[in-house]
């Protein structure tokens, strides 16, 4: 796939679109760009003061507060500037320019974040920012002999966003490799959810490797296909697609100690085979196996019911009556979108979620920012520090904590600041349900946001308006039963023709179902039978499952602001750090010790008393059957990133 | 031109008989050949050899590679080895890798076949079959004691793209310092570039043709074809330096599509001082002692083949 990427541009071409813009062209452009992140773009280009000395304020950007400049002539300052400097740079024929000196980076990010970033923390957000597309990669402490490289081998099982990650530092380490994948091509999430609407609610700028930063995203929010594009440009890009056993699913993973490596058996297009590797990456995914549900009287239904990550792909449901069984994300994406071409939908619902409107959510960007994003250098990778920062850890984290003193008015919230954000979400329903309190009733949720997934959906027209609409009908209740023509929701009878299973996934039951076995036959089901899956720092690794490592494992999804993304690059990193190790001292294998692992957990549990993920009245994944979760990370990405670059002998343990 | 009007009269009948194999539609022609394995019919075993299946360590990255062994029973003591490719242009296999022809080698000549199930073109192009021949050379040599094989004695051999993955096997084998005794290559599929006389010679449906060759190449090599990227373990004729090869023996037809490619290697092996043996058979075409093992030449070819082996073994 051909597609313009800002990086390639900088790596030795003349940016020929830019020799033809007008000076008005350029004013223009800049004015539809983040003034902070123009500002530590250009400061870090140029070295000006007078952007520095700017002031900022700070002000409520969805739901937490950062900083923007503090007038309206301080921000046109900015795009002045940041203007000028296009315009000067064109004039000198756009020729590829280096980033501007690495010492003064730390000051243009805090510019661009509108405060001082943390010292021990500003090394993360340097790679986050992904100057160096290459800043996570491997850095050999010695050069290993061809032999050891030779000698060693990794299965990658899954080629989604951290299998293909992991793939692309694995190549570019040297370490001998293969991707074992039970789809017919890559993408993983983005491969089998197709359903109608399917989209990404982490902004698209954080939603790619740092060594596909320069990806130009046409979408702020990118639909399912243009992620799948992001995914197989990768795979294209490296040439991995010959590095990958297409339609091979995992069955089994045995160590074998005598030979100090995995035994993995795989169902391939040509029966059972069997792979031997020295380490394992699983990145297998957290929403990969569908929960699917099963009703009664569904065989005698006489249209197709299929779950939503099964979407066939010859559906027409122009003109159909469709019964959407589930309201989380899925089906909340899912619904406003049929009811455009359905002639009607049923959404059946036992809990509602919050929602939270984002203008533009379903909009593409604008296309002046996406050509600054091709025109003017490292406006990519300022954009990408702005959203992640304003999305990250030190403002919109926020949400995600209880506090342990507060005692709500609602009898729902559990701090201030989710008070207020209740308050907001309630004043939004009264607001959009004037008229119909039946709806606003039944669509006010009973536990505190951020307890379930914050669900994102467009300003303009979300499940809401939908509702609101005369093609869709709000079933609340339980499914009693299928019938021939359609489901009977809580004694009441709705018509179908079509029913689709919105019901989620299967995330509790991580890198289920595959057996697993480690050292001295124990299995993965029973180092987690006491209270649900638990891994090391980042779901990295688990003690007696020797050079195994985990891509979104145990205890990974975000709930202190940031993407996975982040998650899954600091882990690869770990992981071929620990290989690199094994090859060069030809030791055998890498273990977690027992004492590591236990004292991560004990602060893990500790930590997770502050998160409102942890008020089960949502009943949703984030919490498993031991009411703990498994799957939901307390730590804020940079607690991460310093414990996995803190990681010493002590902790691992290699023989 | 046909060059079927000039194939041995004897070869006609099972010519006629079986269904033409045409790679334009891999699919197809893997069930074609499905019908012809039937039409033969499965034999039972030979109840002078035993037989078991194996998954062995391969190459980095790379599946355990399948093979099926076969050792005369009874016998005790280390006999010689032979590790057999079966042909197929690298994408038609079947699930039985040459059982018959194995088993009566490996009692008429007193040695143990490992037979390689190697992995298909397109679905696996190179180096998946090279690898999986290979690991079943390294394997036999690493576990030569257990299995009762005489580690100085063991001969690589193939026909068709069995032949050409044989002759791989011998390169890498010099390369690596495997010990290997003997190669025995029966119209080997050796050059991908199709450029020589004969590779235009055939275009008859019901042979081994142009046209069948141009596609298993391409699936094999994948985007490799028709560049200089490809590797001599792909394409021995690639290969620039055949010296201290293991001696070889080269059985071919007049008319086979790869009687020039297979005349020309045996004249760079003698070049290059390996022992070589060399026998063309008139007026056959490519598979003819598999279409008719009781004919004239086939016999000739079959009985050459005996005696390279037992020579080799001796």
């Amino acid at each position: 796939m051909d597609r313009p990427s800002a990086k390639a541009i900088d790596q030795g071409r003349v940016r020929e679109e830019l020799l033809g813009a007008s000076d008005e062209q350029i004013d223009a452009a800049v004015r539809t760009s983040d003034a902070m992140a123009l500002r530590g773009l250009i400061y870090q280009l140029t070295g000006d003061e007078a952007l520095a000395s700017l002031d900022t304020v700070r002000q409520r950007i969805f739901m937490a507060e950062a900083a923007i400049p503090a007038t309206a002539a301080d921000a046109e300052a900015i795009f002045t500037r940041a203007a000028a400097f296009l315009k000067r740079y064109r004039d000198e024929g756009a020729l590829p320019i280096g980033p501007g000196p690495e010492d003064r980076l730390a000051k243009s990010l805090a510019l661009a974040a509108g405060q001082a970033l943390n010292p021990d923390e500003l090394d993360m957000w340097i790679e986050e920012t992904a100057i160096d597309a290459w800043a996570r990669s491997l850095v050999w402490p010695a050069t290993p002999s061809p032999e050891a490289l030779n000698g060693f081998s990794v299965a990658v099982i899954g080629a989604g966003m951290g299998g293909l990650g992991a793939a692309v530092q694995l190549q570019r380490a040297g370490i001998p490799f293969v991707i074992l994948e039970k789809n017919d091509d890559v993408g993983g999430t983005w491969f089998e959810n197709r359903y109608p609407g399917a989209r990404v609610d982490t902004p698209s700028r954080a939603y790619t490797h740092i060594f596909g930063a320069d990806y130009v995203f046409d979408y702020p929010f990118s639909p399912q296909d243009q992620n799948e594009d992001y995914f197989r440009w990768v795979a294209d890009t490296h040439d991995l697609r010959r590095k990958v056993e297409f339609r091979t699913e995992v069955r089994s993973m045995t160590w074998s100690e005598s030979e100090a490596l995995w035994i993995i058996e795989a169902v391939t297009p040509d029966g059972p085979r069997t792979w031997r590797a020295n380490g394992v990456i699983s990145a297998t995914g957290l929403l990969a196996r569908p929960n699917i549900a099963e009703f009664p009287g569904e065989e005698a239904f006489k249209g197709p019911i299929f779950h939503t990550a099964r979407w066939p792909r010859d559906l027409d449901y122009t003109g159909k009556r469709v019964a959407v069984i589930g309201t989380g994300a899925t089906g909340y994406q899912m619904v406003p979108e049929m009811a455009r071409e359905a002639e009607h939908v049923v959404m059946v619902q036992r809990k509602p979620q919050w929602i939270f409107e984002v203008p533009g959510y379903l909009a593409p960007l604008n296309p002046e920012v996406t050509w600054l994003d091709r025109n003017l250098p490292y406006h990519i990778n300022f954009m990408r520090f702005r959203t992640n920062w304003l999305t990250g850890e030190h403002v919109y984290g926020e949400v995600f904590n209880l506090d342990p003193a507060w005692t709500s008015d609602d009898g729902i919230s559990r701090s201030a600041l989710n008070a207020d954000v209740i308050a907001g979400r309630k004043a939004y329903i009264t607001e959009k349900f004037a008229g119909r309190p039946d709806l606003a009733a039944a669509m006010t949720p009973p536990h505190p946001p951020f307890s379930a997934r914050p669900i994102l959906v467009d300003a303009g027209y979300n499940i809401y308006d939908a509702l609101l609409g005369d093609k869709v009908t709000l079933a609340s209740g339980s499914v009693d039963r299928i019938t021939q023509d359609g489901l009977v929701v809580a004694g009441q009878e709705y018509a179908a023709d079509i029913i689709v299973k919105a019901t989620g996934f299967r995330a509790n039951d991580l890198l289920w179902p595959m057996e697993i076995t480690g050292r001295d036959g124990l299995t993965v089901e029973q180092l987690w039978a006491k209270d649900g899956c638990r891994a090391h720092v980042a779901g990295s690794t688990m003690p007696g499952f020797p050079n195994m490592f985990v891509i979104y494992g145990p205890n990974t999804n975000p709930a202190q602001g940031g993407g996975i993304v982040n998650h899954e690059e600091m882990v690869t990193r770990f992981a071929l750090e620990c290989f690199a190790n094994l090859i060069l001292t030809g030791q055998k294998s890498v273990e977690v010790s027992q004492i590591a692992f236990d004292a991560y957990n004990a602060k893990l549990d500790q930590r997770e008393r502050l998160k409102i993920y942890t008020d089960d009245r949502a009943q949703n994944f984030f919490m498993n059957n031991y009411r703990r979760s498994s799957v939901m990370c307390p730590f804020g990405p940079s607690e991460l990133w310093k414990m996995l670059r803190e990681q010493n002998q002590g902790d691992m343990i290699f023989s | 031109m046909s060059v079927l009007d000039r194939v041995d009269a004897e070869y006609l009948p099972v010519i006629k008989l079986v269904p033409p194999i045409d790679l334009a539609d891999i699919a197809a022609a893997r069930t074609a050949l499905q019908a012809v394995f039937a039409m033969a019919g499965t034999p039972d075993p030979h109840p002078g050899v035993d037989r078991s299946d194996h998954a062995i360590p391969n190459a980095p990255g790379a599946p355990d590679a399948l093979m099926r062994l076969f050792r005369p029973r009874g016998v005790t003591g280390d006999l010689p080895g032979l590790v057999w490719i079966q042909g197929g242009g690298y994408v038609l296999t079947s699930a039985n890798p040459d059982d018959v022809w194995c088993e009566r080698i490996a009692h008429d000549l007193q040695c143990v076949v490992a037979s390689v199930i190697w992995r298909r073109a397109p679905e696996h192009p190179f180096p998946a079959a090279h690898d999986d021949c290979f690991a079943a050379l390294r394997w036999m040599v690493a576990n030569a004691a257990t299995l009762g094989v005489d580690a100085g004695r063991i001969v690589v051999g193939g026909a068709s793209s069995g032949g050409g993955a044989a002759a791989s096997v011998a390169l890498r084998a010099r390369d690596e310092g495997l010990p290997l005794r003997h190669q025995l290559l029966i119209y080997p599929m050796l050059d991908d570039r199709n450029a020589t006389r004969s590779s235009h010679l055939v275009t008859d449906p019901e042979l081994w043709n142009r046209s069948n060759n141009i596609l298993a190449w391409q699936a094999y090599l994948g985007a490799a074809y028709g560049t200089d990227e490809v590797s001599p373990f792909a394409a021995p004729a690639r290969a620039s330096d055949l010296g201290g090869l293991a001696p070889a023996t080269i059985l071919t037809g007049e008319l086979d599509l790869f009687v020039d490619e297979n005349l020309a290697y045996a004249q760079r092996l003698l070049a290059a001082d390996v022992p070589t043996e060399f026998h063309m058979y008139p007026a056959v075409h490519h598979g003819f002692d598999v279409h008719n093992p009781d004919g004239h030449q086939a016999k000739r070819m079959l009985a050459d083949r005996d005696d390279a082996l037992r020579r080799a073994f001796a």
